[in-house]
């Protein structure tokens, strides 16, 4: 079982769109996947039209004990894919963490209990630095960061990867890829290429603004439903395959 | 969490909707043509799985958890596994072996799937309502309800508010079940020997009742080798004439001579029949191990050599089935029948022992004798006295499978095990040997053409280097079976019940 998250510092750069249309990539292509949204926005949750079930919270018990999380657990309407609804109670997650002995390595002990009904668990990132973002770089076996190819993006990216250093963690978790790229414009190009030159984790494969992507949110289904022809579709799925690449090659 | 239901009438989606106040939406409409295959012993169905030919077009065979396996494009169902491809063969090919696929049931019903939605138009369960047209007595409607992990109680709400119109499935709706109550009732005929015997039943009443079931059991194989279904009828039917001959031999002194000279050459007469069809069906059912044995160049000969045995199968096929088919056959068969049911005559020294008793002391002897045939063998000793000690261990094998509802099945099961490998040992080193004469007896056939004289030489010099691996072995696994070990294992199991009190 693998641990893919989707986390950005910043929001609004396409990391919820990436976690849904990776998971249900991922699921299409006969991995057996869960979906954890961690935000407490909630939009994977409302895009794959899954509510929690009522009176259910994030609780200490739901750290420490398998079968509280797995109660959460809701099967999607598409095959090989489950998800965990965010929840408000999302928000005291970082509180919860800090009254824990062992800190950082919580969620990755959590998730390990689960692995044996999952081959992949995608986690939809808050968009934070905090005790739980330090438990999801523990956990998480690759780190996808979508970054909107313009500066102050890039000083983001920069300051996550100080962070790494700072607090040693493992680096080579971090796959970068650029999201919301508009080819027309040339600082987008600029910035692009200028960040290639220094980071060469960066994913090949790009994805595109679109409006489709924000069709989302009508549609409440992952693009390939309703869009699968389209340009940001047919991006999701090189995206997926990349990924994929990587995650095969971690033992 | 699944949820069966039987509907009272069948119930249209907009029905669904309006009794359970949710969205249904409909997902495929599919109207299933089966038929189902098997062999006469319904080996795939015993195995909880199922094999179809669907609507004329597909082989479809489903798991015991009704999950598909393998499906294939097949118009028509091969009669036999080695015509299918992989993964099909490889699936079939354990349970199936050399039996014939037989269209064994034909039905047709309805799979209406759907999906019911809540508020969000998020999917909570998924159904599937079965419409059987040929259902016995009458049409049935059926309805499956699967929810969602974690949406139990939108099923169970679904299936509360269905109360009025549908009453709870008695077992899960699966493709047998669905099968079954289209009138599909298999009744494979017992294939293994059920002989009920009391251990403290008088030996020869109880060979008497074997050696008829046995015969039973052969005869019940003549209609499937007359219609040629598949060679395994032959085979069985050889199978329980050579233990029925086999039984008597070994309790020849539980019955007075004369009785035992007729039943024993009565049974000979009956099995003759069928040694050269069964020497032809094992020697082309091995055509593909013959085929890797030798080069590429050699395959044209071969094709000749199989074609000529195909043709010279069938004639002694058909003059096996004109001779089950004589009075005087027929006859023979029935005569047997009348005399194995003939009051046991207890005159003889040992009839009246109890079986028990007189099993475990056969069974130490026989070992024994085998410890005995064993020593006198070496590197150099004549085939003759290995072939003796293999019909010797044959014997111990029959007495140890037929007799062992009076032991722990458990025990013997380690002495069949270690008897098995001596066994395949002597059974390879004989059948080597064997297909060697059978081959050379090719040779002299008029007309044979240089390509096929080649072939058959060939497949001898491969035939005899392995006939001479196996002979290498056999002084060392007869002293694998004759040692202390093993001979203690027999004295610890056996020894007791042979000593007991009990019958004459």
């Amino acid at each position: 079982m693998k641990i893919v998250a989707c986390y950005s510092f910043k929001g609004g750069v396409g990391k919820t769109a990436a976690a849904v249309n990776l998971a249900y990539r991922a699921a299409q292509s006969g991995q057996r996947t869960l979906l954890i949204d961690l935000d407490p926005q909630g939009a994977s949750s409302f895009y794959f039209r899954v509510r929690p079930e009522a009176g259910s919270k994030w609780k200490k018990q739901t750290l420490e004990q398998t079968d509280a999380l797995m109660g959460q657990i809701r099967e999607s309407d598409y095959s090989n894919l489950d998800l965990i609804p965010a929840q408000r109670s999302l928000r005291n997650l970082d509180i919860l963490l800090k009254q824990t002995d062992s800190r950082e390595t919580v969620l990755r002990r959590l998730l390990k209990k689960i692995s044996q009904d999952y081959d992949l668990i995608l986690l939809d990132c808050p968009p934070s630095v905090s005790r739980l973002a330090e438990n999801i770089f523990v956990a998480a076996d690759l780190i996808l960061v979508p970054v909107i190819p313009t500066p102050l993006s890039e000083r983001t990216y920069d300051q996550l990867v100080r962070f790494f250093k700072d607090k040693d963690y493992d680096r080579k978790k971090l796959l970068p890829f650029f999201s919301m790229v508009d080819a027309r414009k040339q600082l987008h190009r600029d910035t692009a290429l200028g960040m290639r030159q220094r980071y060469k984790r960066i994913l090949r494969h790009a994805i595109p603004y679109s409006t489709d992507v924000e069709r989302m949110g009508v549609h409440r289904a992952p693009l390939d439903l309703f869009a699968r022809g389209r340009q940001a579709n047919r991006a999701y799925l090189a995206l997926w395959e990349e990924v994929e690449l990587q995650l095969e090659g971690i033992g | 969490m699944n949820y069966y239901l039987e509907l009272k009438k069948s119930l249209s989606l907009s029905e669904l909707a309006q009794l359970t106040r949710m969205k249904v939406c409909a997902e495929r409409l599919e109207q299933r043509q089966l038929c189902v295959l098997d062999t006469v012993d319904w080996s795939i169905w015993m195995s909880d799985q199922v094999l179809l030919h669907v609507a004329g077009k597909r082989l479809e065979l489903y798991d015991r958890d009704d999950q598909l396996r393998v499906a294939v494009h097949a118009k028509r169902w091969p009669s036999f596994i080695t015509q299918l491809n992989d993964p099909l063969f490889e699936a079939l090919n354990p349970l199936v072996c050399v039996r014939a696929l037989l269209p064994q049931f034909s039905s047709q019903w309805q799979e209406q799937s759907s999906a019911f939605l809540n508020n969000d138009d998020k999917i909570v369960a998924r159904a599937t309502l079965y419409h059987l047209v040929d259902a016995t007595p009458t049409t049935s409607f059926f309805l499956k309800i699967q929810s969602l992990r974690g949406y139990d109680q939108e099923a169970q709400a679904i299936v509360n508010d269905l109360n009025s119109v549908a009453t709870a499935c008695q077992s899960a709706i699966t493709l047998k079940f669905l099968l079954k109550r289209c009138g599909l009732n298999p009744d494979p005929p017992a294939t293994k020997p059920a002989f009920h015997l009391n251990p403290d039943q008088p030996t020869t009443e109880a060979v008497m009742g074997m050696v008829a079931e046995l015969l039973r059991l052969a005869r019940q194989q003549e209609e499937g080798l007359i219609a040629d279904i598949d060679t395994e009828f032959t085979h069985q039917y050889r199978v329980n004439l050579r233990k029925a001959r086999s039984l008597l031999s070994l309790f020849k002194k539980a019955l007075p001579p004369k009785r035992y000279q007729t039943l024993r050459s009565e049974l000979k007469k009956i099995a003759q029949a069928t040694n050269r069809l069964r020497d032809l069906d094992v020697f082309l059912l091995d055509q593909d191990n013959y085929r890797a044995m030798l080069p590429t160049h050699f395959q044209p000969g071969l094709d000749d050599l199989f074609k000529r045995l195909k043709r010279r199968r069938q004639q002694v096929w058909r003059k096996v089935t004109v001779t089950l088919k004589k009075e005087d056959y027929l006859e023979h068969a029935q005569l047997l029948k009348l005399q194995l049911k003939e009051p046991p005559d207890l005159s003889a020294r040992h009839s009246g022992m109890a079986i028990k008793k007189q099993v475990s002391r056969k069974i130490l002897s026989q070992y024994q004798k085998i410890q005995r045939y064993g020593a006198r063998i070496d590197a150099e000793t004549p085939d003759e006295q290995v072939h003796e000690v293999r019909i010797e261990a044959k014997k111990l094998r029959y007495l140890l499978e037929l007799f062992a509802e009076l032991f722990s099945y458990d025990q013997l099961r380690r002495l069949i095990k270690a008897l098995k490998k001596l066994q395949d040992n002597l059974g390879r080193f004989n059948d080597y040997s064997s297909q060697c004469l059978f081959l050379e007896s090719l040779l002299s056939g008029a007309g044979i053409k240089t390509a096929e004289r080649d072939a058959i030489n060939g497949l001898i010099a491969v035939l005899y280097s392995k006939r001479q691996h196996e002979r290498g072995q056999v002084v060392d696994m007869i002293a694998a079976f004759s040692g202390t070990e093993i001979a203690e294992q027999f004295q610890e199991l056996f020894t007791d019940a042979a000593a007991q009190d009990g019958g004459s």
